[in-house]
């Protein structure tokens, strides 16, 4: 028969800010180059991050009151608006282990697949 | 809670039935010339010789969604070993949401190698392009399909 359709996915309806960045960067500001590790980060640049990172995440779903805890499902994303949230911090933030990024529960699960 | 298995085609398909008016209408081309209409007798056969793999998405018992595929030794590659050409796939709108799509593919993969699958094809549609989805769960971009209508 062929492929008589095909796809589980529909095209996602992104928050506007998230549409708004792929004409240009709105959201999170750029990557710090040549800051240092998360491994070897001081409390504050942790800090910092986190917040940058709930920041970027509350701005592409529109979701408000992130926290570590919140489930991945509460922010209302499918598998492709996932994709483009982890490659939008990939983008503003830092590196985004995929293996982690796909079997997280939580948004503090997402936090510890992304390397600064 | 959404599960995955692998189940017969006949418990499969009396389940499905609702759905593939849903998945033909959101993806099909041509749909004012090439009706949906599966060839029950060809899958039942399909099964009967070994080749037919169907996984399911159901919640709660309930059909959410499916993953059907062929799986033979390539026509052109029979010293490979075998690979499951995909036939369609889809989940319910409503149960897309977070790692569903992701954690249904894992499943639809861990149980092709449990069959001894060792490649698998897949496409999705241009206007569903989903290039960023596979590809971040390590699919490449390898080929172009094209289709024209003869008549």
């Amino acid at each position: 028969m062929g492929q008589l359709v095909s796809g589980c996915q529909h095209r996602p309806q992104l928050h506007p800010s998230h549409r708004n960045r792929q004409q240009g960067r709105e959201c999170g500001g750029d990557k710090p180059a040549g800051g240092p590790r998360r491994g070897r980060a001081d409390r504050g640049s942790e800090h910092a991050l986190r917040e940058k990172l709930i920041a970027l995440i509350e701005s592409e779903t529109g979701v408000a009151n992130v926290t570590e805890s919140t489930p991945i499902e509460a922010l209302g994303v499918d598998s492709l608006d996932y994709i483009s949230l982890i490659q939008t911090i990939r983008s503003d933030i830092g590196t985004v282990s995929i293996d982690k990024a796909t079997s997280a529960q939580t948004v503090g699960d997402l936090m510890a697949a992304i390397t600064a | 809670m959404i599960c995955f298995q692998v189940e017969k085609f006949a418990d499969f398909v009396k389940d499905a039935m609702p759905l593939f008016p849903i998945h033909y209408s959101e993806l099909a081309l041509d749909q004012d010339k090439i009706k949906l209409s599966l060839d029950l007798t060809k899958y039942e056969k399909a099964e009967q010789d070994g080749y037919l793999h169907v996984v399911t998405a159901r919640d709660d018992g309930r059909m959410v969604g499916y993953y059907t595929g062929a799986i033979l030794p390539h026509l052109h590659y029979k010293d490979a070993g075998l690979m499951a050409s995909t036939d369609m796939y889809f989940l319910l709108p409503e149960s897309r949401r977070g790692m569903t799509g992701f954690r249904f593919v894992d499943f639809i993969e861990k149980s092709l190698i449990a069959r001894g699958c060792r490649k698998i094809y897949i496409s999705c549609k241009m206007h569903h392009d989903l290039q960023g989805f596979w590809e971040a769960l390590g699919y490449r971009f390898t080929d172009k399909m094209f289709t024209k209508l003869l008549d």
